[in-house]
């Protein structure tokens, strides 16, 4: 097993750029009669210029210079980009090969792990999922109670620092009276009895994460330096004060009801994530004001007793409650199926509108980042696409796209495949 | 060709099939997508004793047979899905690298909910495979989605062709090369497995031939085998090879010695690279059953195109696009349609992915895979075009008996309840695992038993 | 100090044992003259006021004015109940757990193990396995089973059948008939071939077709003079012959419905004599047990206590109640099952496999709770397991000339109260002390082990640690077990027997789509215990444990 990854890493270097994707370009584009869906100002005909990496105007006429390159978008569609609120994407290059994933340290309490740190922009997945009008995307650890912090990321860039999109958020995992998988043989009483125990390890964490907090701000305020080294409590400190964004990552019904109790007890500025069971929680829910991601949308229930489309209708059944919720894929490889998780959701209660906001405006406003992303509108970044119809179809497909105003190639290993292997050259060896 | 006749004479059970429960259903003024022969606006089709037995305007039928109003929605041929592994008690029987012997047909579990969930995607049939362990897996069983009944044997498609399983590549190599340290470590090590075995299986019936000619009184038969004999028939062709394969060198392999023991009959699963060697496979007469999308989960997947089933198609390779999975098995359907982002397959291409195509490779395609009259009365009925993001099934119907009603669908389906359950249990997995396919299923519970 | 006591102590043990043994006073007469009791001769005929003559281990008569031979004991049974001995259709007694070999070696192809390794034993007879010490035979005798049809413990083909009574002072003296039948199981072996269930269903084919080509060869053989290669010899497939050639029975523990589904698949394919046993879930199969005897399992499903804390019925969500209902559904099929498979015309017998003794009376009672008839009930612990295994001349009646294999009891054996006084195994008595159940608390409470103790698990080649930890509440302890080998999760184990410094817990494990019983048998001795841990049919291992913080 061993031989055969460290052979691999080898490999790895030549065997990245055996397909060569082309080079994005920047400048001034003019998107000329498109159909605009801005999410946040309706639907409507008109021409949108894209200059110095933003949406600069949009309006029903807009005149070119001479440097400016027109795009006829007569009969398309142009969209935000499309925002993944959760997934693991740059983080992992090939699944059973140990060594070449980075969501997962060692350790229960590691909040100081930047999932920033080890994105690779180079990534294989990456162009794959942005050619499907993915253009950012929240990328994070997993694993332990406290496995670290995620970063938003553009998917366009040569440096993790180039694709950062202004949001880190801490992650936790809520200690989970559920089964992990299947294959799980634990009896009710064991887990009943192991998470009564994280519990426990969660109220002295949080306790020892108040104190230090309020050391760090003492020590803060008279200029004082504090003790020792203990950088994950350091990358808590905020959350704890409220100041930042902590993600609880919690699925089942009951489970939800007590992250809420715990989050709000401690003031926190709390983001849900999963909620496979939120449905059944959804007077909890918005009730505590916090925010919701959503996904996989294409997943199997979490109980065999649960109908076949809970988790097709789940984010609905939030979003009329009036939670407000992102849909993410929480995939790796796949991220590029976003638009079809949202898909699903539209289809099984949530709208069209509601749908494209979900994985929109939606996290854009979750994240904080609503004033560069998640709408078309004068002064946002320009990350979009232009589509020859709903990009919710399969059969629509993605004519051009543009991340923080680059004009990116529509091209992915996928698509490069496609292009030597559709017509094989040589083709059948002829026979002798 | 003696022993064809000898074996079951002395062995092979009378297959007394129970009389499974066959039903009459009338769809009236649906949008009727045949695969084969069009689409028929404002068309009406009637089931009767299970079968289609007739697809035109205006039809009728007597007072006790149901009447589905399907104005406004697209009538189909049930999916089939040429690659799954729902509806088992046990996937892998991974202690040997020739498992040929074993059967998934005993193995049946009709209180799988992952049936039901099926049927809620428009599926009526599934091809019920072992896993990919080993290099010659055990034997699958196509099944009907006949949720609902009690005897693990009623799942069965009566008919239906036998099928094995085989497996190249990490699987095989991880499981018995790794962890065993026995033969196949590496892809060559594969090949020779399957010559070996083909070998055996060839001197097996010779044996047996040879035995049959022998007049004499105190002639004794050869040695049984239950494992040579199934090799046997594969030689034979009466077994129909679905092979679990990823990499382009190692399909080629694979051809190759099937076409040195005269086997022509495969499906290539998986099978992600089969786009480097499309006219390959179908100048050898070989099918393909594809993930849509699916890639990267280990190295063997890493050089892969969604458009695979794009170049297949178009290379004239018979193509389908499977689940392997109790998750994408509930929406083919959707699979389907991204044949038509990846490489713009028509409508009617996209839909015979999941339809007539996979229907082929299980050598049913006589029997259902499109509407035609005669054919069983396996129907989806969805709201909006089954290719659409909007699609939401509506129907299911299986020989003629409604096993999916979106207008009866209850919360708790499961049908074999544990008494000493305390509450049903909750999984925080819904979604499918990213670092294997569905055909490592229980290898490792069962490796990491003691010896 | 503590080491020395214990010590000590085993070293004093065989010498306490002997002394044990000296004690014990022999029968006086073999004849007994049990007089003017309610003889219950078979189900639904009650002969009140009669008497019985036992002499030489058989019923010598059956009447009401026996005068009593000088030389037997006269037992007044005024008031009180006789019926048949029970039959276990179908079980373990007198069969010990098998003692793994710590020197066995390690299979190196999992794909071809050697048969005794695959749980292929089928030549392996009850005399070879049965102890005539082993506790399950008081434990049983104890609940009024006066002979058995036991089989080895083992995988798929554990071996061959013989019936018992359950006394003797020898195994000859105990056998009455030998190899009756063949016993079957669909339990795959671990981590080798047949490792799963679709395997050994395949290796059941291969197995039983062999035997018949082979069988088929060795008549060749002898009837020609020569010419005729030499037949191989494999003891496994010669001891299939009877089973394929029709002559002995396949007794088949198949406890769900899947399972009886594959079973009747194997026999329809393979053409043998199938008795299909251990039933738990046969509503669902009905019409294919109408064909052949049957043997339900006596194993039932815990009985469903609503919580006490979840009383505030008001306010429970509709998927709640749904579910209950389900639940209680399922709860009545399976309790339900005897009742139904009788008025279905299916006649069948118990088999306690895996039903402890204790519960014994406490399930039979169980079904008759649930409209099962008192009659159906006792008559598939007679006289139709007599039928089903062809002893219907001896066994299974109270009748002149049959075995003298009786119950007696204080009450009618379905009531409450009742409490069985007396058991006759082939004519040897056996007396039972009769106490007013005392108070719950007074056995129980006199020792409290609860605590958290290190264990050890020897298994050959290595030692198994981890931790155990008691809790006591309300006198029920709870279990809760942790390894430190694997990185399994904690097993927590309620249902746990009490008796003064021995606890004695069972827990089911999952693997491959069967299930592993996992007994352990632990005696207390201050901040220590030993004992043994049965697992499956891996067998039986010892067990040390010790405190972490002893009180002292």
């Amino acid at each position: 097993m061993k031989n055969l990854i460290y052979i691999f890493l080898l490999i790895l270097p030549g065997i990245s750029f055996g397909q060569q994707i082309a080079k994005s370009e920047q400048g001034t584009f003019l998107l000329k009669n498109g159909t605009l869906v801005t999410v946040t100002n309706g639907t409507k005909k008109a021409d949108l210029l894209i200059k110095d990496g933003k949406i600069s105007a949009i309006g029903e006429t807009i005149n070119a210079d001479n440097n400016t390159s027109i795009i006829d978008c007569t009969g398309k569609f142009i969209y935000p980009g499309f925002i993944d609120s959760g997934c693991n994407l740059g983080l992992s290059e090939v699944g059973s090969v140990a060594l070449t994933q980075d969501y997962n340290e060692l350790g229960s309490f590691t909040p100081h792990m930047q999932a920033l740190t080890a994105v690779n922009p180079n990534a294989v997945a990456i162009p794959v999922t942005r050619v499907n009008g993915v253009t950012a995307v929240f990328t994070k650890p997993s694993g332990g109670r406290f496995p670290g912090t995620g970063s938003a990321i553009s998917l366009h860039g040569y440096t993790p620092q180039q694709m950062y999109a202004g949001f880190s958020g801490v992650i936790m995992n809520y200690p989970s009276t559920g089964k992990r998988n299947r294959w799980d043989r634990r009896s009710a009483e064991d887990i009943k009895k192991e998470n009564d125990k994280a519990a426990k390890e969660l109220t002295d964490v949080w306790s020892k994460a108040i104190l230090y907090a309020r050391i760090d701000s003492a020590a803060k305020a008279s200029s004082k330096s504090k003790e020792g080294y203990n950088p994950g409590m350091d990358a808590i400190v905020d959350v704890v004060n409220g100041e930042a964004s902590i993600l609880i990552e919690v699925n089942k019904a009951t489970d939800i009801k007590a992250a809420i109790k715990w989050a709000t007890e401690h003031k926190l500025k709390a983001i849900i994530t999963g909620a496979a069971d939120g449905w059944r929680v959804t007077e909890e829910l918005k009730a505590s004001g916090f925010p919701v991601i959503t996904g996989p949308v294409l997943a199997t229930p979490s109980r065999n007793s649960d109908k076949y489309d809970t988790p097709y209708s789940n984010a609905a059944k939030m979003q009329k409650a009036g939670i407000k919720i992102a849909i993410r894929t929480n995939d790796t490889e796949n991220v590029r199926n976003l638009p079809y998780h949202a898909g699903f959701a539209a289809t099984y209660g949530l709208g069209k509108e509601e749908a494209l906001k979900s994985i929109t405006i939606n996290p854009a406003q979750i994240f904080g980042i609503a004033d560069k992303y998640g709408s078309l509108e004068e002064g946002k970044m320009a990350s979009l696409f232009i589509s020859d119809g709903d990009p919710f179809e399969t059969k629509t497909q993605i004519t051009k796209l543009f991340i923080n105003g680059w004009n990116v190639p529509i091209e992915s290993r996928h698509t490069l495949l496609y292009d030597e292997f559709l017509d094989r050259d040589p083709g059948l060896e002829s026979k002798k | 060709m003696k022993i064809i006749k000898l074996i079951p004479l002395l062995f092979l059970p009378i297959l007394l099939s129970a009389q499974v429960e066959q039903g009459d259903v009338l769809i009236k003024n649906g949008t009727v997508i045949t695969i084969t022969d069009g689409i028929k606006e404002n068309t009406d089709v009637l089931i009767s004793n299970g079968k289609i037995k007739s697809i035109g305007e205006g039809l009728a039928a007597g007072d006790d047979v149901r009447t589905i109003d399907a104005a406004g929605h697209y009538v189909m041929p049930g999916i089939i899905d040429a690659h799954s592994h729902i509806a088992l008690d046990a996937v892998n029987e991974a202690t040997n690298v020739v498992t040929a012997e074993v059967w998934q047909g005993d193995a049946l579990n009709p209180f799988d909910v992952g049936i039901y969930r099926a049927l809620a995607g428009g599926v009526t049939i599934s091809h019920a495979m072992h896993g990919s362990a080993n290099a010659i897996g055990g034997q699958c069983q196509t099944i009907k989605h006949r949720w609902g009944i009690t005897d693990q044997y009623d799942l069965m498609m009566d008919g239906a062709p036998r099928t094995i399983k085989f497996a190249l590549g990490e699987n095989p190599m991880r499981v018995h090369g790794e962890r065993y340290g026995l033969m196949p470590r590496t892809r060559m090590g594969v090949e020779q497995v399957f010559r070996k075995a083909f070998s055996e299986g060839k001197a097996y019936m010779e044996q047996w031939e040879k035995h049959s000619a022998n007049k004499s009184a105190n002639a004794v038969a050869p040695e049984y085998d239950i494992r040579l004999e199934t090799l046997a028939d594969i030689l034979k062709g009466d077994i129909l090879i679905h092979c679990h394969s990823y990499r382009a060198d190692e399909i080629l392999m694979l051809m190759n010695v099937l076409g040195d023991f005269g086997v022509n009959k495969i499906c290539f699963q998986h099978v992600n690279e089969g786009f480097k060697v499309a006219p390959e496979l179908a100048e050898f007469g070989a099918t393909a059953s594809v993930f849509a999308d699916w890639w990267a989960y280990k190295f063997e997947v890493y050089y892969s195109t969604a458009y695979n089933a794009a170049i297949l198609t178009k290379n004239g390779v018979v193509t389908s696009i499977n689940s392997d999975s109790g998750e994408l098995i509930r929406h083919l359907y959707h699979e389907a349609g991204k044949s038509q982002k990846y490489g713009g397959l028509s409508d009617n291409d996209a839909l015979k992915l999941i339809t007539i195509n996979p229907a082929i490779q299980l050598g049913i395609d006589d029997r259902v895979g499109s509407l035609e009259v005669g054919k069983d009365g396996d129907i989806a009925i969805f709201k909006n075009h089954p290719l659409s993001i909007y699609a939401v099934p509506q129907y299911t119907i299986v020989d003629g008996i409604v096993r999916f009603d979106i207008n009866e669908d209850p919360a708790d389906v499961r049908m074999d309840i544990d008494p000493e359950e305390t509450a049903p249990a909750f999984f925080e997995q819904g979604g499918h695992d990213h670092d294997a396919d569905g055909c490592m299923h229980g290898v490792f519970e069962q490796l990491f038993e003691k010896h | 100090m503590m080491k020395k006591y214990l010590l000590l102590i085993f070293l004093l043990a065989p010498l306490i044992a002997s002394f044990a043994q000296s004690d014990e006073i022999p029968q006086i007469t073999n004849k007994f003259l049990i007089r003017n009791a309610n003889v219950i001769v078979k189900p639904g005929q009650l002969q009140p006021g009669n008497s019985i003559l036992i002499e030489d281990g058989i019923i010598k008569n059956v009447g009401s004015n026996i005068i009593p031979p000088f030389d037997a004991q006269v037992i007044d049974a005024d008031s009180m109940y006789i019926y048949a001995g029970f039959i276990a259709g179908l079980s373990h007694i007198a069969v010990p757990s098998k003692e793994t070999p710590k020197d066995l070696p390690k299979i190196k192809n999992p794909g071809n193990p050697p048969n005794d390794r695959a749980g292929i034993t089928p030549e392996i007879s009850l005399r070879e396995v049965m102890n005539i010490k082993d506790k399950s035979i008081e434990a049983y005798r104890k609940q009024g089973i006066t002979l058995s049809h036991s089989v080895p413990k083992g995988r798929m083909l554990p071996g061959k059948g013989s019936l018992i009574v359950l006394n003797g002072a020898s195994v000859d003296d105990m056998l009455i008939k030998e190899d009756v039948s063949l016993f079957a199981k669909l339990s795959g072996a671990s981590g080798m071939y047949p490792g799963t269930v679709m395997a050994v269903m395949s290796k059941f084919r291969d197995l039983f077709r062999k035997a018949k080509l082979a069988g088929n060869h060795e008549k060749t053989y002898k009837s020609a003079s020569q010419g005729v290669k030499r037949p191989s010899y494999d003891k496994s497939i010669k001891a299939l012959y009877p089973a394929v050639d029709n002559q002995l029975p396949v007794f088949f523990s198949v406890e769900k419905t899947r399972d009886i589904q594959r079973a009747l698949r194997l026999q329809k394919d393979l053409g043998f004599k199938m008795v299909p046993s251990e039933i738990k879930q046969g509503w669902l199969n009905i019409d294919k047990l109408k064909s052949q005897p049957a043997l339900l399992s006596l194993n039932l499903p815990k009985e469903i206590k609503e919580d006490k804390k979840e009383k505030k019925k008001d306010d429970e969500s509709e998927e709640t109640k749904s579910f209950k209902a389900k639940k209680q559904k399922a709860y009545d099929q399976y309790v339900g099952q005897a009742k139904l498979l009788n008025e279905e015309g299916i006649s069948y017998s118990f088999s306690l496999l895996n039903t402890k003794a204790g519960d014994v009376h406490k399930n039979l009672s169980r079904l008759v709770a649930n409209g099962l008839s008192e009659d159906v009930a006792l008559a598939a612990m007679t006289t139709n397991p007599a039928k089903t295994l062809g002893i219907e001349n001896i066994a299974g009646t109270i009748e002149k000339n049959k075995l003298a294999n009786l119950i007696v009891t204080t009450k009618p054996y379905f009531e409450k109260e009742s409490k069985i006084k007396y058991v006759f195994v082939e004519g040897a008595k056996f007396e039972y002390d009769i106490k007013e159940k005392q108070k719950s608390s007074s056995d129980s409470t006199a020792v409290d082990l609860s605590g958290v103790y290190n264990y050890a698990v020897e298994i050959p080649g290595m030692t198994q640690t981890g931790k155990l930890t008691l809790t006591k509440s309300e006198d029920v302890y709870t279990v809760l077990v942790t390894s430190e080998q694997s990185s399994g999760d904690p097993s927590t184990i309620e249902d746990v027997e009490q008796d003064g410094n021995i606890l004695d817990f069972d827990f089911e494990a999952d693997a491959q789509g069967s299930t592993m019983q996992v007994n352990m048998s632990l005696e207390f001795d201050a901040d220590t215990f030993e004992g043994k841990v049965s697992v499956g049919e891996f067998g039986t291992f010892p067990v040390t444990g010790e405190k972490t913080n002893p009180k002292s």
